[in-house]
């Protein structure tokens, strides 16, 4: 049987990604910079980006999204471990929990918002709760959690979805050759503690990393969490893009177009970063498997 | 080290239940709502939300739209991206970083960002307001999940198998359906789960590539809450997750402990 | 007073009908190399890892100079552990996994420093400190895991098949890095292995393991001299097996009659072992009638099957003793080279040749063996040559062996 050569397996994929999504991407630059303009003579143009990057709503929509993307990553990992760690002990009702574990990942983002909308509105589940039991006194004195400036409804619901996705990576990594060395450890004199931070987490840091890229980047961009649970100001950038790009004046669709490409070129720095870090993780990673 | 440690257990699973199965509760109760006003603990009970699901043509269609788009875009997903998979899993070549990176990108731009520039570039090569298009264009998000999937799956599949199938006399056709995807299935399976997940729960692009034309069931979800009727939302909501809850019980086995490792979720 | 006791020490897991680990009793004096030797699955990590205590015991207790450490968490043990793979931290260097425990004791920097070089040069991997645990070959990753658990000074090393996934060169290079860091460090071994020939090698005392119990704890010589039971006899070279029966100290077979000084008495069921070297000539009409039905030339020597009364025996001559097939010969069997052994109760014994001893205690190798030498002709023979040629018997392995 004879090899198929490299590039001819891998060309389907990189011209579907190319012609269907890449183009696309450029085009959007285009737009950006008036490419196609005909009402002016100006081959290329960065007003859009100069209006963009000088106004007060990109600036906060920029530090909100920022904000709401690295503390749902940040909660989401932590959580993350606590719970893997747990969970690969063997206990009575283990593997009811895995399933309770693994339930939300494949529900969508946005029907866990619905469900914190309905669990944290000011009339919601949680607030008729607590008047129940006389906590509060009126719907108006439970704290503003859903649609408030902060976002916290908005984290709640990216939490709630991603940290299974990330303490799944990890649990399958808890249940492999990770805990030879964790015994390893143990044998030298490193309490529970010195074994999770000298051992355990260096370890997981690739698979928590490569995660935790994906979890970011989701939570950056999304647009349909954010529509549901976000605030009237600051907006999350995925909601200002497409409300600037459905705008009745078309002159504010290169600023559309700006920041949505400013929304690519962070994310691609990020991971570019994250890969080469991953990567020497990796690489030494690989070589251990290797061996085994 | 072999102790048991259950007492800082059981407030870790208290939190891990808590946090799954609350947010279920308001929305199975929305569902069998007729109105709910505050602060009453419970709501009044009635099926029309349920009465209405069912008898609404529109509803009923999406659903079925859904499911073809979703079927045909995890086919494609894995015509494509399976020789891509087992290449980046099994192969060590020049910039195959780069090359991943590039596979990765659908997966971490946001769909906000390409969407854009998609609609300008599918209208211009009619894919526009069509199912090709909406199909095409959720196929370039899902490829991502499946080849970085199926390629983990991948780095634990040893070649040699296919070598001796082939010197024993199996073709091409014979060690791909008696050979690789036997061995490789778990995985395969889960790969193609995610594929699905992930087209099943498109609202965005569909909405801004598919136009009028592809009505799958997130834009009818979307459209309820944007209505803020309550109780219809949350039965479609139901009905949206129960073919995802399904697949993933059929498919639980190759998901827990061990099979999660083996299936390659972890390197989603 | 013994070091490292075992007492009654006994694992049985949950969803397991039998205890891996039978009510085992064993004295492990200062300073010693005990090998724990077996066929894989018999016990033997399992037993390693309750000393260390990654895995809690069932029953019994465990006792270093007196007292009982079962209740003292594994980091808080006077014992280190070695494992088969040498699960160097992957994001460390050399030098950084060595002081690894000695980090966990809160040891100032300065002082670690010192003791991971004098560590380095004792494992001869002087220069190594700075270099990633994954740039080195295997032979070396396994000195800087042995240097790494004897940094911390314990009282009790454990070894767990070390050297089982290096080749033959290193494992012997390994063996006598053992023996030599044995003279220059005050430290008892406790070493798991299913090679015997590590095994004869490195102990001062080995004490075989078969599914969970500890069959014979004797030192290396004995099992070559006085095994105790079919199982060993056959594990340590033994070639032939007749049924036998004992009376006092008298043992009975079709070959004869025998008596062994330093044999238990015993009444009932024996099984007759003979090394293959055992038979001398002897001129017509004398010792015993013999039959040759094969032969296999080896070099040095001939191997031949040969029926001898009700028996088929395997015996061994110098190569210029040439017999036809078919041929009558008659022989001696030298009292020394003549044991007997217990039946191990479950298995019945019965007339069987095992030619050669085993490399190693897999199950599996002993079993293909015996059915080898079930069938009669010269082809079944060529299977056991290079074995035969390896190590002929226990005396001359001694011999052999650097």
């Amino acid at each position: 049987m004879k090899e198929t050569k490299t590039w001819v397996m891998l060309l389907p994929t990189i011209l579907v990604i190319s012609i269907l999504f890449i183009i696309p991407l450029i085009y959007t630059v285009l737009l950006s910079l008036n490419f196609f303009s005909i009402t002016s003579n100006q081959a290329i143009s960065f007003n859009a980006y100069v209006d963009i990057l000088t106004s007060s709503s990109f600036t906060d929509s920029l530090a909100f999204s920022l904000t709401i993307a690295l503390i749902s990553t940040v909660a989401s990992i932590l959580i993350a471990i606590v719970v893997s760690m747990t969970l690969r002990n063997t206990f009575i009702g283990r593997r009811l929990a895995l399933f309770v574990y693994q339930f939300n990942i494949p529900v969508p983002h946005y029907v866990v918002g619905i469900s914190i909308l309905l669990l944290f509105t000011q009339t919601g589940l949680v607030s008729r709760w607590f008047y129940a039991f006389g906590l509060i006194a009126s719907p108006s004195s439970f704290p503003v959690i859903v649609f408030d400036q902060n976002g916290i409804g908005v984290i709640i619901a990216f939490v709630l979805k991603f940290f299974p996705f990330i303490g799944i990576a990890i649990l399958s990594l808890l249940l492999t050759s990770i805990k030879d060395y964790e015994e390893q450890a143990a044998t030298l004199g490193a309490n529970r503690i010195q074994r999770f931070i000298h051992v355990l987490f260096p370890m997981m840091m690739p698979s928590i990393l490569f995660s935790s890229i994906l979890v970011f980047a989701y939570a950056f961009g999304s647009y349909e969490v954010p529509f549901l649970l976000g605030s009237t100001y600051p907006k999350a950038l995925a909601i200002l893009a497409y409300q600037k790009f459905t705008d009745i004046d078309l002159n504010s669709r290169p600023e559309a177009m700006a920041i949505a490409n400013i929304m690519t070129i962070i994310i691609v720095a990020l991971v570019i970063l994250a890969y080469i870090q991953l990567n020497t993780m990796n690489r030494m990673r690989a070589r251990q498997n290797g061996k085994e | 080290m072999a102790k048991n440690r259950s007492r800082s257990r059981i407030p870790v699973l208290a939190v891990l239940y808590i946090a799954i199965i609350v947010p279920i509760i308001p929305i199975l109760m929305w569902s069998f709502s007729f109105r709910w006003t505050y602060p009453n603990l419970l709501p009044t009970w009635s099926p029309r939300a349920w009465d209405y699901v069912f008898s609404q043509s529109s509803i009923i269609s999406a659903i079925g739209a859904s499911i073809i788009v979703s079927t045909l875009v995890t086919g494609l997903t894995l015509i494509i991206g399976y020789p891509a998979a087992k290449a980046l899993g099994t192969r060590e070549f020049k910039g195959k970083t780069i090359v991943e990176i590039f596979i990765l990108l659908p997966a971490i731009v946001p769909v906000i960002s390409a969407v854009m520039g998609m609609q300008g570039i599918y209208l211009r090569i009619y894919l526009s307001d069509s199912l090709l298009g909406v199909v095409l264009a959720q196929t370039v998000f899902t490829l991502p999940y499946l080849i970085l999937g199926l390629a983990a799956v991948f780095k634990n599949y040893n070649m040699e198998y296919e070598q001796v199938a082939s010197t024993l006399g199996a073709d091409r056709w014979r060690v791909l359906t008696q050979v690789t995807v036997p061995s490789i299935f778990p995985g395969l399976v889960v790969s193609c789960l995610f594929a699905f997940v992930v087209s099943w729960s498109q609202y965005l692009l569909t909405l801004m590539i598919g136009g009028a034309a592809v009505n799958t069931l997130p834009l009818e979800l979307f459209a309820l809450m944007t209505s803020q009727d309550y109780p219809v939302a949350c039965a479609v909501s139901i009905i949206f997750i129960l073919p995802v809850l399904i697949l993933l019980g059929l498919t639980s086995k190759y998901l827990t402990t061990n099979g999660v490792a083996k299936g390659g979720i972890n390197q989603i | 007073m013994t070091f490292l006791t075992l007492r009654g020490l006994t694992k049985r897991y949950d969803d397991a009908e039998t205890p891996c680990v039978k009510n085992l009793d064993l004295n492990i004096e200062r300073g010693q190399i005990v090998v724990l030797l077996g066929p894989s699955g018999c016990g033997k990590t399992t037993t390693l890892k309750m000393i260390a205590g990654l895995t809690e015991p069932s029953s019994g207790d465990i006792l270093v100079e007196g007292d009982s450490v079962v209740q003292i968490p594994t980091e808080k043990r006077p014992v280190s552990m070695i494992f088969q793979k040498s699960l160097l931290f992957p994001h460390m260097t050399v030098a950084e996994n060595i002081g690894f425990g000695l980090r966990m004791r809160g040891m100032k920097q300065a002082i670690i420093k010192r003791k991971v070089n004098e560590m380095l040069d004792l494992v001869r991997l002087e220069g190594y400190g700075d270099r990633r645990a994954l740039q080195l070959s295997g032979g070396q990753e396994q000195r800087v895991s042995l240097a790494r658990g004897l940094i911390i000074e314990p009282k009790v090393l454990l070894l767990d098949e070390p050297f089982s996934a290096l080749d033959a060169e290193l494992r012997l290079e390994m063996r006598g890095l053992i023996m030599d860091l044995k003279k220059k460090i005050d430290v008892t071994i406790l070493f798991v292995t299913h090679d015997q020939q590590e095994a004869v090698m490195l102990a001062d005392k080995i004490a075989l393991m078969i599914d969970g119990e500890i069959v014979q704890y004797d030192n290396a010589q004995t099992f070559f001299t006085r095994p105790l039971t079919l199982r060993v006899a056959e594990f340590f070279g033994w070639t032939n097996f007749v049924p036998a029966s004992q009376k006092g100290k008298t043992v009975t077979c079709s070959l004869g009659e025998f008596v062994f000084d330093g044999l238990e008495e015993h009444n009932g069921p024996m099984c007759l072992t003979i090394r293959p070297e055992a038979a001398v000539l002897c001129p017509k009409g004398e010792g015993i009638r013999a039959v040759i039905r094969s032969s296999v030339y080896m070099g040095t020597r001939i191997d031949y099957r040969v029926d001898c009364m009700d028996a088929k025996l395997g015996i061994s001559f110098d190569s210029d003793q040439v017999f036809e097939i078919g041929e009558e010969i008659f022989i001696k069997l030298q009292n020394n080279k003549v044991w007997a052994v217990r039946c191990d109760g479950k298995e019945p014994c019965d007339n069987r040749i095992v030619w050669g001893p085993p490399l190693n205690m897999q199950d599996t190798s002993i079993e293909a063996r015996r059915e080898q030498n079930e069938g009669e002709g010269i082809g079944q023979s060529i299977g056991a040559l290079d074995r035969t040629d390896e190590h002929h018997g226990g005396d001359s392995r001694e011999k052999d062996n650097p």
